[in-house]
């Protein structure tokens, strides 16, 4: 016989990570290893990843038990593929948990960031097996009751069981959102828009510009700064192309879209803008024509560091930059008074470049530039990561293919039509004017975020069924 | 002259629609493309500095209609429209119809043209672009400039951010020297030499409002009621709680030390003067006249024409100045400090050394360390390059 406890370990460890490390143990009666359960009457079951790898496919020889082991009831909720993930996930938690306590704090090189990535996995699989147990024994007491032919009894446990279950289900849902492999750009990164008026002359300028005066109003009411960094006006007030930063201010990220229960971050700028990339395509009377023209504008989103967010690390080393300015022949200094300021930036790795001049002093010129060509890199640097990763760059993870079309204005029929997500949205002028809801970003980005989260979770069936 | 022709035209100011079918570009229309593009011409052709440039930038500031605030960077706008001219694309400027309130085909008016043909004439003479509009940008700030007071220079802008480092880094240290004790960290106390238009020790002070205290001098009157100008236009009324007076005076004459024991009552006076300052600055920054006086005759008319000779010469290697302020540094950053919250007149320890950070001519780092290289008082640091790549910038400690 073995001895029977059930209790909660807590480590402190090294003074900043408090983990809460629940401890389980088995009860082994003849031969039959049975989980404690609530009728152990030794207070509340936790589960602890025992010395044997439970969480592998294999199960234990003499891992025999009267109820169903908690690996198979994860599938029920759950795919294969994710719920392997959930495991795998689990694990790799705890595997680095485990070598924390046992190496000193000293020679710690914790990856925090990874840490908090798997952490929400491992609890909601801790919570998941909790609730699993717990209906387990529920599943006794109702086979009792129906024993002693306690009809009361048995609804409860009917009731019982039924409660647990969808908290089951609702705990599978989150953690197919924890499992999700998350972009950390959507969360910390500032956005840079490069907006480009396409075929349709004076109509693309003209709506590219009242397109960029539609995201200055969605940026207003997110509490973002928006700020030109290079435009060409022509025509009409028109814009023939613009290259605009939206910020977000003192790393404070708006209060929208919370999912509030593991404190999930909130969308950054480039998150919340990212499906606006790729062509839009007006339909529209001019006003000099009774005919409908059509003209197309594109957009390009770009990620950004930002300033405000505590990953200053993540703006690109000097070293790699070569920074040219006007003044580069002759003396220089006092002795020369030209107010040419432009500054061209490139970044010597990549060979991207970015010039800015319209700004009078070098000092802004400068400012704007690095911006612009941060942005620019990290947006390649994305693409290549989501190739290495073998991921289709399409327009919904992010901006890939510029060249597609995602989105249509009919004006004759005031609607917008995204053709990504096949939703239409009427009343354009609304949309274009702001407000928090029903504006021209709010309006299409749940269903395209919808649609990114399925993709992903395909993504990772496929990759689990290699 | 080309653009005197478009004042023959009609004599009333409101322009409607020239309905002439002339396809002339340079023809009886006064709208803005064709001011533009014949003040261009005219530039070149009287082989005034920088013509494009300078004409975008005088004529954005005439046109208020169009760009009513200094922040729209007009200049930006029409350079654009300069640009599409080149490549020729800009066929519908001349169309006849009137496309509504659009840039180029914007109507200019008699006065708009006379202002700026005034200021065209002056440009064509070589002033400085800073002169004839009164005002540029400079680092974070807006600074009005004036002859004969030196304009601010991109380098010096590049000068700003470096010392702005070492600031924060000071802040940090008397934050934390501060804690425990009921006074919270004193201020950074700079010293702006030769301040012109203010432009360092201004742009430090907005950008740190309330951690640094900035004291600046000049020899030159002008330069010292423009830095008041410019403290007041940029910091606010309020401007002496960050920015003190400047100090009419020379390098040489801002000490308390007193070598010529006969002339007392001199001496008096200038005790009185400096009475209040205390000699225990944090950063020492300057941008000195540092061009050796055989380059002079190789500087550009628009520089040496208008700006101000004692601002740019510094003596027969440029080094004039510099080496005053170096025989001043120890006197001006005494390590003993006096903390201002403490009204106990206490006095502790600076916890960093005081910094001097100069700008200066390309041939001066090399002469300024082994200039010190025997200094006990004066350290040399480092040299930093501009962003052209040339040597401009250098960073002394002063020790205690």
């Amino acid at each position: 016989m073995y001895a029977t406890i059930a209790f909660r370990l807590q480590h402190a460890h090294s003074g900043n990570l408090r983990i809460s490390y629940p401890v389980r143990l088995f009860v082994s009666f003849q031969n039959n290893l049975q989980p404690v359960t609530k009728n152990t009457k030794l207070g509340k079951p936790t589960c602890i990843q025992p010395p044997f790898n439970v969480f592998s496919n294999a199960t234990p020889a003499f891992f025999t038990t009267t109820s169903t082991p908690i690996i198979t009831k994860l599938e029920t909720v759950l795919s294969p593929s994710i719920a392997q993930r959930v495991r795998d996930m689990s694990r790799q938690h705890d595997e680095i948990m485990e070598s924390l306590i046992s190496t000193a704090s000293a020679h710690n090189n914790v990856n925090t960031k990874e840490l908090s990535v798997l952490a929400p996995v491992s609890k909601l699989f801790q919570e998941f097996s909790a609730i699993v147990e717990e209906i387990d024994a529920i599943r006794e007491l109702e086979k009792q009751a129906k024993e002693l032919k306690d009809e009361d009894m048995i609804l409860e446990c009917k009731q019982e069981i039924e409660e647990m279950s969808e908290r089951l289900e609702s705990l599978g849902k989150k953690m197919i959102d924890a499992v999700l492999p998350k972009n950390e750009d959507d969360y910390s990164s500032d956005a840079v828009l490069e907006i480009r008026a396409g075929t349709g002359g004076d109509e693309a300028c003209l709506f590219c510009s009242e397109l960029m005066g539609a995201y200055e109003n969605v940026a207003k009411v997110m509490g973002w700064k928006f700020e030109i960094l290079s435009v060409t006006k022509t025509d009409l007030g028109g814009i023939k192309e613009a290259a605009v930063s939206i910020n977000s201010i003192s790393g404070g990220y708006n209060t929208m879209g919370s999912e509030d229960e593991y404190n999930a971050p909130n969308l950054g700028p480039y998150g919340f803008f990212k499906f606006e990339s790729g062509v839009h395509r007006v339909q529209r009377v001019p006003v000099n024509d009774v005919r409908i023209h059509t003209s197309a504008a594109s957009v390009a989103v770009l990620p950004a560091p930002s300033e405000s967010s505590s990953n200053k690390g993540e703006l690109l080393p000097l070293s790699e930059l070569k920074i040219e300015t006007m003044r580069a022949s002759g003396a220089g200094g006092q002795h020369v008074n030209t107010t040419d300021s432009a500054v061209r930036i490139t970044h010597i790795p990549t060979g991207i470049t970015a010039s800015i001049q319209d700004e009078r002093s070098q000092h802004n010129n400068r400012a704007k530039a690095i911006k612009l060509i941060s942005a620019r890199v990290r947006d390649q640097q994305q693409a290549q990561e989501a190739k290495m990763r073998g991921e289709a760059r399409n327009a919904l993870l992010g901006g890939g293919d510029r060249s597609e079309r995602i989105r249509t204005y009919n004006f004759p029929q005031d609607r917008i039509t995204d053709h990504r997500c096949k939703q239409s949205e009427y009343g354009i002028g609304k949309m274009f004017a702001g407000g928090f809801d029903g504006n021209l970003v709010s309006s299409f980005s749940p269903f395209l975020r919808d649609m990114e989260r399925r993709e992903l979770l395909a993504d990772i069936e496929r990759l689990g069924k290699k | 002259m080309g653009y005197h022709d478009d004042h023959q035209d009609d004599d009333d100011d409101d322009d409607s629609t020239n309905n002439n079918s002339s396809t002339n570009r340079t023809s009886k229309k006064r709208n803005v493309f064709s001011i533009l593009t014949t003040s261009v011409d005219l530039l070149k052709e009287c082989k005034a500095p920088e013509p494009e440039m300078s004409a975008c930038h005088l004529f954005s500031h005439v046109l208020l209609n169009l760009f009513p605030r200094w922040e729209d960077n007009g200049f930006a706008i029409l350079a654009k429209i300069l640009q599409e001219e080149e490549q020729d694309t800009a066929d519908w400027y001349n169309d006849d119809d009137d496309h509504g309130n659009h840039v180029g085909n914007t109507q200019v008016t008699r006065e708009q043209v006379d202002i700026y043909a005034s200021m065209l004439e002056r440009r064509i003479k070589k002033e400085p672009l800073q002169y004839i509009i009164g005002q540029w940008d400079f680092h974070n700030c807006v600074l009005k400039v004036r002859p004969p007071c030196l304009c601010p220079r991109p380098e010096t802008e590049e000068l700003v951010e470096y010392v702005a480092k070492d600031i924060r880094q000071m802040i940090e240290l008397l934050r934390i020297k501060s804690v425990g004790s009921s006074t919270c960290g004193r201020k950074v106390r700079i010293l702006d030499v030769g301040c012109g238009t203010g432009a360092i020790g201004i742009a430090l002070a907005n950008m740190f409002p309330k951690d640094v205290i900035v004291s600046s001098m000049d020899v030159s009157e002008d330069a010292v009621a423009l830095s008041v100008e410019n403290a007041k236009f940029v910091l606010g009324d309020d401007f002496t709680l960050q920015y003190h007076h400047p100090l009419l005076c020379s390098v040489r004459e801002y000490t308390r030390t007193h070598l010529n024991k006969e002339e007392e009552e001199e001496e008096e006076e200038e005790e009185d003067r400096f009475a209040n300052c205390l000699f225990e600055y944090d950063v020492v920054v300057s941008n000195p006249p540092y061009i050796p006086s055989h380059d002079m005759s190789t500087l550009t008319a628009d520089v040496v024409e208008y700006e101000d000779y004692g601002a740019l010469c510094g003596g027969q290697d440029g080094l004039d100045v510099v080496r005053d302020i170096v025989e001043r540094l120890p006197e001006w950053c005494k390590g003993n400090h006096h903390d201002d919250n403490d009204t106990k007149g206490q006095r502790t320890k600076r916890p960093f050394p005081a910094v001097c950070w100069m700008e200066v001519d390309t041939s001066h780092p090399r002469l300024i360390q082994s200039l010190l290289a025997n200094n006990k008082h004066v350290e040399y640091n480092c040299e930093i390059q501009d962003l052209s790549g040339m040597d401009r910038f250098v960073k002394l400690l002063v020790k205690d």
